[in-house]
């Protein structure tokens, strides 16, 4: 049985064999019975990656609360698993029961970055399933896929035989009904594609005919028949409190990247800034009470035993009872040693303060995210923070005891100059005066100035940008190195080649499809991980498949231009997108919309699903 | 303040599971059955805990061990029914007894282990163990400079034959003096000619000694 050959003769022979073995406490194991629908999570990073993701631990338990679903995880295995698995003809196969996945009904992939995309291929490879949507039979599963990237499909649409658009709670349940309907009156796989595709929120590239202008724009993306949505609208959830959240979590043997309580304690973000598609895509906001977060932690200590809980969404800081929840959470766990943590840090002082109200003795070390290096700039951008207002955070935090500080940056954004790139220096110079004006000296600081370069973004203000070309970005990251003296200040910066991939396939179209596969094809696969990421294959690829990747990347788009994802519906109009790039070209600022409404378009995305603050 | 020692198993599920590992899950396990357990002072307040040698990767056992000092009191009994309720699947408390606080660790008292070893050896070759044990054993154990050859005859206490596929070995483990019994079974088939599969042998660890009566550190008054 595979079983057997996996657990005896294989594991033994690879590293980390625990990454394999799925019988983690809280993992959920069901008999197959006729009947049941059996769905495969499958997300395309190895496991300490794959398991710090919430979405995989909500979706999964969900599922697996229905009696005739079963749901098993399955990641990418690492390459000496690989290696075996292709020598020996090992098929790729689910943790829980060990199960090649070729014999699921659907296949579910997490679309969380772009370079997990060679991933995809190779998993679809290693598990015996076309890599074509086209060339599956009926007795292939359903490979579909969800998450962020999904909001541009295009570029995996020749993979995936369809897509979900938002938030998953709803659809999945109505997915898996529509799917046993369609097994019980014996239907083909095209017929039960074609019922897919009236689930809102479902998209089914097969149905969709791209057409291209003359100068290799996207013409038109229509449906091939007048019944099918034009549109495909995401899918949102109007209530979190009424909405189903796991009270036990799988917890892994393997240290993971986020090994924790994760604690999701709101929605969306209403900051607006303008190139974060996060921040757009997971429009409106909306918040759990507290009631209701007490109690799941509670649960969740009790069924995990982690000794932390992180309180994670877009902008934690922003969580409208932040002071109360800490306070209870700290009341509950304190005497049981389980701590709190915010996984990002608003700027401004008295968020410091709770900071390290929670962290006690943890000083570890404190990040925060100015973006751009000039006032300017960072009005470009519509980041509603002041130089004073992180000299105030720091300051606080210096006072706190903490000697470790890391800024974000982005290079590369709209409209900078050289002068914006140097102001990133002087404002890490600023900080470390801040820190002699308390101490008197530097001993002990770090200051750690961390620049990733701008990868423009479908759905967001700025998807109409040109990226900076490599040799452009590299020269900035000079520009401000040359810039950083002495030992406390330090500069790190991001791989200019993956943010150039990373432009190219998210604003890509269905010819992306085929440079995916050709570099796949030459080997490519862990692109994110450096020691596997290979550009010069990517370069090749590109040219056998006729892509020109500055296409994507380094063109500007025309203010009519049809996008390969305008056929998605996020909820926020293009023309509040095109309006926000124009204040952006302007610096000008945008509210907050928690106080008041900016007319996103998402305020009536549908009936009955609520802002903030409308009633 | 008290402390518990505690012996517990490590089964096929789990024994994949590094030591490291293992020493979360048990951690986990200590928070979900609500356990009043002392925490260690520092940065980062940890259950207070000591373990017994680790086990290698791959092994199964029927005798682990940890000491944990409580911040309550709690009986033996109880924190063996409450744990028993929380851990994974392949890791159970077998025993459980109050010690004195002021013990010495697990590691400075352990000296000797046993084990058994299932592995699909060659029936001839098991009439080999008195040839193999009289006389120096040497082997080549891999360190970070190189190889090093040394001399494991003395590490070695006990080598019997249980059926055709299984013998024990009692061997060395303490901090100055231990062997893998991998190792033992390495030089036993290369002794005999015989080529070592590492894929096929499965072992187990029987016990922990604290002296070569065989005496476990459950004895009671050993500190």
């Amino acid at each position: 049985m595979l079983r057997d050959k996996i657990l005896n003769d294989i594991l033994p022979r690879v590293e980390k064999p625990a990454r394999y073995i799925g019988n983690e406490l809280n993992s959920v194991h069901k008999d197959f019975n006729e009947g049941m629908v059996r769905f495969a999570f499958a997300f395309p990073d190895i496991y300490e990656i794959g398991m710090s993701h919430l979405g995989i631990k909500i979706l999964y338990h969900l599922l697996n609360e229905r009696e005739d679903i079963i749901c098993e995880r399955v990641f990418a295995p690492w390459v000496d698993l690989e290696k075996i698995m292709k020598e020996e003809g090992i098929p790729l196969f689910s943790l829980e029961s060990m199960t090649p996945v070729k014999d699921f009904d659907f296949v579910g992939f997490t679309l969380q970055y772009e370079m997990s995309y060679t991933n995809i291929l190779n998993m679809l490879f290693l598990a015996g399933i076309p890599l074509d949507a086209a060339e599956r039979s009926d007795r292939d599963p359903l490979v579909i896929a969800g998450g962020p990237c999904a909001y541009n499909p295009e570029p995996l649409a020749q993979f995936i035989d369809f897509f979900v658009m938002g938030e998953g709670e709803e659809v999945i349940g109505e997915i898996v009904d529509v799917y046993k309907k369609c097994k019980e009156s014996g239907m083909s796989r095209k017929e039960i594609l074609r019922n897919m595709a009236n689930i809102e929120g479902v998209y089914v590239p097969s149905l969709y005919v791209m057409t291209y202008n003359e100068d290799g724009t996207v013409r038109s993306v229509e449906p091939v028949s007048r019944e099918l949505p034009s549109k495909i609208k995401k899918r949102v959830i109007r209530d979190l409190d009424e909405t189903y959240y796991p009270d036990k979590m799988i917890v892994p043997y393997l240290q993971t990247v986020h090994d924790r309580i994760m604690l999701e304690i709101f929605r969306g973000c209403t900051r607006g800034c303008r190139f974060c598609q996060a921040g757009m895509i997971y429009r409106p906001i909306r918040e759990r009470s507290v009631e209701n977060l007490m109690e799941l932690a509670k649960k969740l200590v009790a069924s995990t035993g982690y000794d932390e809980i992180s309180l994670v969404s877009l902008s934690s800081c922003d969580y409208t009872f932040l002071n109360e929840l800490i306070e209870s959470l700290i009341d509950e766990f304190k005497e049981k040693g389980v701590g709190i943590s915010l996984p990002s840090l608003r700027i401004d002082a008295s968020y410091v303060d709770i900071f390290n109200k929670i962290e006690e003795v943890r000083k570890s070390g404190i990040t925060f995210a100015p973006e751009a290096g000039s006032q300017r700039l960072r009005d470009v951008i519509n980041k509603n923070v002041t130089e004073d207002d992180l000299v105030n955070a720091v300051s606080a935090a210096f006072k706190f005891g903490w000697r470790t500080v890391k800024l974000y940056f982005m290079i590369g954004l709209p409209t900078e100059t050289d002068a914006d790139l140097i102001g990133i220096a002087e404002l890490g110079e600023r900080v470390l005066q801040e820190y002699k004006r308390l101490h008197g000296n530097i001993r002990g600081l770090t200051v750690t100035l961390s620049a990733s370069s701008f990868v423009p973004k479908p759905h967001t203000p700025f998807q109409w940008e040109a990226q900076d070309s490599m040799d452009e970005l590299h020269r900035k990251q000079s520009v401000i190195r040359s810039k950083i003296k002495g030992q406390a200040l330090r500069f790190t910066y991001h791989d200019a080649r993956l943010s150039f991939l990373e432009a190219v396939i998210s604003r890509g179209d269905r010819r992306i499809s085929m440079v995916l596969k050709r570099a796949w094809e030459k080997g490519c696969r862990f692109d994110s991980w450096n020691e596997y990421f290979n550009f010069d294959i990517w370069m090749d690829a590109f040219k056998e498949t006729g892509v020109d990747p500055d296409f994507y990347a380094g063109r500007k788009r025309s203010d009519d231009e049809v996008f390969p994802w305008d056929h998605i519906d996020t909820g926020v109009d293009k023309e509040f997108l095109r309006r926000e790039r124009d204040r952006a070209y302007k610096g000008r600022t945008t509210f907050d919309c928690r106080k008041f409404c900016i007319k996103c378009g998402i305020e009536d995305f549908e009936e009955g699903l609520k802002c903030y603050g409308q009633d | 303040m008290d402390r518990i020692r505690v012996k517990y198993t490590k089964g096929k599920e789990v024994r994949y599971i590094s030591h490291l590992d293992i020493i979360r899950a048990l951690e986990r396990a200590l928070r979900r059955a609500d356990i009043p357990f002392a925490l260690t002072e520092g940065f980062n307040p940890k259950p207070r805990m000591n373990f017994s040698p680790p086990l290698s990767l791959g092994y199964i056992s029927c005798a682990e061990y940890f000491d944990l000092d409580m911040s309550k009191s709690i009986t033996p009994e109880k924190f063996m029914e409450r744990m028993n309720l929380v851990l994974p699947s392949g890791m159970m408390i077998v025993d459980a007894v109050l010690i004195n606080p002021k013990s010495k660790s697990l590691n400075s008292i352990i000296n000797s282990a046993e084990y058994e070893i299932n592995y699909p050896f060659k029936k001839d070759i098991l009439f080999e163990i008195d040839r193999f044990l009289k006389d120096e054993i040497v082997i080549e154990k891999k360190t970070k400079k190189g190889t090093k050859s040394i001399g494991i005859r003395t590490l070695i206490y006990e080598f019997s034959v249980r059926d055709d596929k299984n013998i024990k070995l009692w061997l060395a483990s303490s901090p100055s003096e231990s062997i893998n019994p991998m190792y033992v079974l390495k030089a036993y088939l290369d002794f005999n000619g015989v080529e070592f599969k590492e894929t096929d042998v499965f072992i187990t660890r029987i016990e922990q000694y604290i002296d070569r009566e065989k005496n476990t550190p459950m004895l009671v008054g050993v500190n």
